[in-house]
């Protein structure tokens, strides 16, 4: 058990001010300690910083991987653009440095999964980066089906003819797979005896469970023109739709706020190299969140190293965002969006927050971690110092 | 006639000043000092509170070549078509009209070495330019300012798909620079000896290299190839710089042994194979401390330069001198490009190259205020 003394605490929703922290692998207790029970290791951070572990809520680590040229990249099956029943767990290398480094940065937990070639990518899964048994480092498979938009899909496979090849072409395969799935859902429902049950096609079998259970169905979408057909999309089929990438968000940001579906804002801090990514700019998170927009910040790492979470959220905070909104965008609420947290009075006993019940991941930040220099002076996963900046090497 | 009064001056050159004054006249930085005398009738902009910058250099990147907004295929960066195209210049491709020179000028970016590359074992000749402007000839200040050449991964790669003629692993890149080098001296002697010989345009661009009329700029990444790199230069006397230098921590005695300048960079960019897994910021800091003349570059557009200052930030956060930090966007940066005489620093004699900013520039809410290029105002918030 470790006890963390004179924290100014973010709680993952708010600033709380300075405070002690109990912890077990889970929080223990909050507040003002009178006396700590015996055995107990004292950290006294002296009125540092003190975060949730981040959340990394829409990255390719583990399926991209470091340093290790192709054989390093499972990401994005090239058997074909229908890809929902592939499930990135199964693509994982546990030993990718990205983790590692990751968790250093101060990021705990992560969406891990498939990249965008494909309009339907696979099923991710949310993972946390510390190294421990492979069974806890999964916190839940299949926790969004990845479908994407625009450009990457329309490409991947242009030097043969094949369907799709435009925007609308894109959209329509959306719409038949999900059209495919509920005859499918309601042929299996409706037969009568096994003879008549549509033959098992393990496609439309994941496309009518994620309909079913309301599993998230994550649109990566950059252009405006995409951002709006993932709404139509969301509309169309009811589903529990999120937004990822969201480059041109700012050009449609009230259409985006009123629709209610949230957004996974993923800023260029590359080029902007193609027409998809030239409206590029990190106001298109203020502009979001002003509209009303449930707003996450994700690196898409290791497209961008997820330890530079901290660094693209402040860059945001530096465009307009509120300060608040900007550590809620890396901690409680990618959380929420992801059905992460479902547990306590208040929702509050999940990853991206401090609360009693929550899993015991924080960083103890020295400076401000919204500052070009703050960095982690210390990173706690599961009531362990899994990184301490006196004696390990930053990842950076 | 212009005076920038009361501002902290950081000069890039002896000492910062605290509260100082620039003045500017025709183009040129008249005088820089804390009691100086401002002329009557001299225009005068208060920089109380501020911060007054030599405008910034990067000396390797690929503005105007690598066009922002427009997909990379259409790009004019690499001409592939041989591993060797000595002849090509960036000059006869650089589009002014890129929408990142506004932003460059916006960011405190003044002076940048465009390059080709890094597709090929030699891309071509550099260029040093103005960030300003809508003709290339009018914004040079310095060309040819270099043979770009490339080692690792990038020249060995591109060619399953273009040329026939490619290397495929790293001793055949090393055996394309060596062979070009070989009868890039042959033709030297030949010309020497037999002013007839035939002209051929590549030959006479690495003549001029073989001279040292103009340096070899080497894009390398791993430990070995930046051994490599050392080995080659070594062994045809050539005056070279390194760029990228990525496992340069690794290896930083053999760098500064060899007294090759670095250019070293960029950073936030994905580490996906074996050249960019050791990507670190510490190793700018490194090389510095061995006594390495060291410059930074985001290698835009790969990270435009309007996040260069960001990435100094992380340098010295990851333990690289605020001092050395500041010397590699703007001094050194200048002096690797071969353009120190003319920017980089506010001296008296100096090109007018300015940027006003309303705190240090590694604090993350500093702003840009105002970039003067040649006396000119190029950007006012």
């Amino acid at each position: 058990m470790i006890a963390i003394k004179n924290a100014v605490l973010f709680d993952g929703v708010r600033e709380v001010g300075e405070t002690d922290l109990l912890l077990d692998a889970a929080i223990v207790s909050m507040g003002r300690a009178a006396e700590l029970p015996r055995d107990v290791e004292c950290i006294d951070v002296d009125g540092a910083y003190v975060t949730p572990g981040l959340v990394d809520a829409h990255v390719y680590m583990g399926l991209w991987c470091t340093g290790a040229g192709s054989e390093g990249r499972d990401h994005n099956d090239s058997n074909g653009t229908v890809q929902p029943q592939l499930r990135a767990l199964d693509s994982v290398d546990w030993d990718d440095a990205n983790f590692g480094r990751a968790l250093a940065g101060g990021v705990a937990t992560v969406v891990t999964g498939s990249g965008e070639s494909n309009i339907f990518g696979g099923q991710a899964v949310a993972m946390r980066t510390e190294r421990c048994a492979v069974t806890d480092r999964v916190l839940r498979d299949s926790v969004s089906l990845r479908v994407s938009l625009g450009h990457d899909p329309k490409t991947t496979y242009s030097k043969s003819i094949q369907y799709p090849s435009t925007r609308m072409g894109v959209a329509a395969v959306v719409r038949e797979q999900f059209v495919k799935a509920q005859e499918y859902e309601a042929g299996c429902r409706e037969a009568i005896g096994i003879a008549k049950r549509p033959k098992f096609d393990s496609a439309l079998h994941t496309l009518a469970e994620v309909m079913a259970r309301k599993t998230p169905v994550t649109f990566y979408a950059d252009k405006a023109n995409d951002l709006v057909t993932a709404v139509r999309l969301t509309r169309e089929f009811d589903l529990n739709g999120i937004i990822v990438g969201a480059t041109e968000g700012c050009l449609v940001a009230e259409f985006l706020g009123e629709s209610g579906v949230p957004v996974v804002f993923i800023p260029l801090l590359d080029g902007r190299m193609s027409v998809e990514t030239r409206n590029a700019t990190f106001e298109t998170a203020a502009v979001l969140a002003a509209a009303g927009v449930d707003i996450s910040i994700s690196t898409g790492a290791p497209s961008l190293p997820s330890e530079y979470l901290p660094v693209i959220a402040a860059l945001c905070m530096k465009a307009g965002l509120a300060r608040d909104t900007a550590l809620r965008a890396i901690t409680s609420s990618p959380a929420a969006i992801f059905g992460l947290v479902q547990n306590g009075p208040q929702n509050t006993a999940g990853p991206g927050h401090i609360a009693c019940g929550a899993p015991a991941d924080l960083v103890v930040w020295e400076g401000d971690p919204f500052s070009l220099t703050g960095r982690p002076r210390l990173v706690i996963a599961s009531g362990n110092v899994a990184f301490d900046s006196c004696i390990d090497e930053a990842p950076w | 006639m212009l005076a920038f009064t009361g501002g902290r001056v950081i000069t890039a050159a002896s000492r910062d000043i605290d509260q100082g004054t620039v003045l500017i006249d025709e183009g040129k930085i008249l005088d820089v000092g804390d009691r100086i005398e401002i002329p009557e009738a001299c225009e005068t902009i208060d920089c109380t509170g501020k911060v007054v910058l030599p405008g910034f250099v990067d000396p390797h990147c690929h503005i105007g070549l690598f066009v922002e907004g427009e997909d990379t295929h259409w790009s004019d960066a690499n001409e592939m078509t041989s591993p060797a195209v000595p002849q090509v210049r960036a000059l006869d491709a650089l589009d002014p009209f890129d929408i990142a020179f506004e932003d460059a000028v916006a960011a405190g970016f003044t002076t940048v070495l465009a390059t080709p590359g890094s597709g090929d074992v030699i891309c071509g000749q550099s260029t040093v330019i103005k960030t300003t402007g809508t003709v290339v000839d009018e914004m040079v200040l310095l060309h040819p300012a270099g043979m770009k050449f490339a080692f690792g991964g990038n020249p060995k790669n591109p060619y399953k798909t273009k040329a026939e003629n490619h290397p495929t692993t790293r001793m055949g890149v090393a055996a394309v620079f060596r062979e070009a080098m070989y009868r890039a001296r042959d033709y030297m002697e030949r010309k020497e000896a037999d002013p007839a010989t035939p002209f051929d345009l590549g030959m006479e661009a690495l003549t001029a290299v073989l001279q040292r009329e103009m340096p070899a700029r080497v894009h390398v990444s791993r430990a070995d190839d930046i051994l490599t790199v050392i080995r080659l230069c070594k062994e045809f006397d050539l005056d070279f710089t390194m760029e990228h230098v990525t496992d340069g921590h690794l290896v930083a005695g053999q760098i500064a042994e060899s007294g090759a300048p670095c250019v070293v960079g960029p950073f936030f960019r994905p580490r996906g194979v074996s050249e960019t897994r050791n990507w670190s910021f510490v190793t700018p800091g490194v090389l510095s401390r061995a006594g390495v003349k060291v410059a930074l570059t985001v290698d835009h557009p790969f990270t435009p330069l309007r996040h260069a200052r960001y990435s100094a930030a992380m340098a010295v956060r990851a333990g690289m001198d605020e001092r050395d930090a500041l010397l590699a966007m703007t001094l050194n940066a200048a002096e690797i490009a071969g353009v120190g005489d003319r920017v980089g620093s506010i001296v008296s004699g100096k090109d007018a190259d300015l940027v006003v900013m309303s705190d240090h520039p590694f604090k993350l809410q500093a702003n840009v205020e105002m970039t003067l290029i040649d006396g000119k105002v190029v950007f006012s918030k």
